[in-house]
């Protein structure tokens, strides 16, 4: 059970979270005070667990003490939301005026605690990755229990150059590697986008190792004279 | 003695590429490929007598290097997209330029651009030999 906070008024100006015990030396029965759950700024001594540590020396509002839920509701329209305190209780002349209407100069009392849901915003990516502007599924995890993080390199760029360059069987492998990369890593598949990826260099790069070991040995076969107008 | 020899290896490697390169721009620029026999000829196209994709290219880098665009383009336009494709791919992944263009470079990268790449490089190859 966490303790309950209050905030009181402290030479117009509003003090708080603190605890009761807080209060206790701090305010008199008739400082305004507010907890989360009171509908307005109220006399701390008409605030029955307040009241009670400080004494109950003047408080004059009997049914407030009542076991019901709230110690406010019924017939005590007098100290609530109503510039009029003056009034009630006590002969402190010093009450309601500097503070007027409880609402004004503090706003709402439910402010001091804001939005408690998220003090910290969306903590998955604030920058996304490259792909979010697409709609990728990330947030989901990944059944294969691989980390979420960035989708792997498809290695296109190779795969081309592979094809064009140096051995275009190998290359277009490599080419249908790089798409299936990205296709399943669209639909959440991560370790498999991780192989595709992994596949896709792999031919590539075998590519260009055949297409170099066959031009060196063109060279030496022109060399040799074995080779020329071939 | 490790970082030294590692610094070693990285600057033989450097200039291997370097002079590896220097020879190859200085072979096309000289030679026509079309004449001469230091370059290897498409297996595929020996065999079948159908082009590949690939055709056409080392012509294209020799007329290239000796300034004539258009005859250039004509050996073989798909190398002249991809070049400019793969310059500007390799441009956008660098850190410079990464992070601002990034939806383009996924634009270029993505499952869309494999399947474009795989069909135009298909219908490439049929349509060069009709």
């Amino acid at each position: 059970m966490s303790e309950q906070k209050y905030f009181y008024i402290e030479n117009g100006n509003q003090v708080g979270p603190v605890t009761a015990e807080d209060l206790l030396g701090k305010i008199d029965p008739n400082t305004d005070i507010w907890c989360p759950g009171m509908t307005n700024w109220a006399p701390a001594n008409t605030v029955p667990e307040i009241s009670a540590l400080l004494g109950g020396a003047s408080a004059p509002v009997p049914d407030v003490v009542s076991a019901d839920s709230s110690p406010y509701s019924g017939g005590n329209s007098q100290n609530y939301g109503n510039p009029d305190y003056a009034n009630q209780q006590s002969s402190d002349a010093n009450l309601q005026q500097p503070y007027g209407n409880p609402q004004q100069p503090y706003g709402n009392p439910q402010q001091p605690y804001g939005n408690q849901q998220q003090p910290y915003g969306n903590p998955q990516q604030p920058y996304g990755n490259p792909q979010q502007p697409y709609g990728n599924q990330q947030p989901y995890g990944n059944p294969q229990g691989m980390p979420t993080g960035n989708k792997p390199d498809n290695y296109l760029v190779w795969a081309i150059v592979s094809t064009l360059f140096c051995c275009w069987p190998i290359g277009i492998a490599s080419i249908v590697n790089a798409a299936k990369v990205d296709a399943e890593w669209n639909k959440g598949n991560y370790a498999e986008a991780q192989k595709y990826s992994e596949n896709a260099k792999k031919f590539a790069t075998i590519s260009a190792i055949v297409g170099a070991i066959g031009l060196v040995i063109y060279f030496v076969l022109v060399f040799a004279g074995a080779a020329g107008g071939m | 003695m490790r970082h030294f020899e590692h610094k070693i290896l990285w600057i033989f490697t450097t200039i291997a590429v370097i002079v590896l390169v220097a020879v190859m721009v200085v072979l096309y620029r000289d030679n026509n490929p079309l004449e001469s026999n230091w370059f290897p000829k498409c297996g595929f196209y020996v065999m079948t007598g159908y082009k590949c994709p690939g055709c056409g290219g080392q012509r294209a880098v020799h007329y290239l290097l000796n300034g004539e665009f258009k005859e250039s383009f004509k050996q073989n336009p798909l190398f002249h997209i991809a070049a400019l494709y793969i310059i500007t791919v390799l441009v956008l992944k660098t850190p410079l330029f990464y992070p601002r263009h990034k939806k383009v470079l996924y634009a270029l990268t993505g499952l869309h651009a494999c399947i474009i790449w795989f069909v135009g490089i298909i219908a490439f190859w049929i349509l060069r030999n009709i």
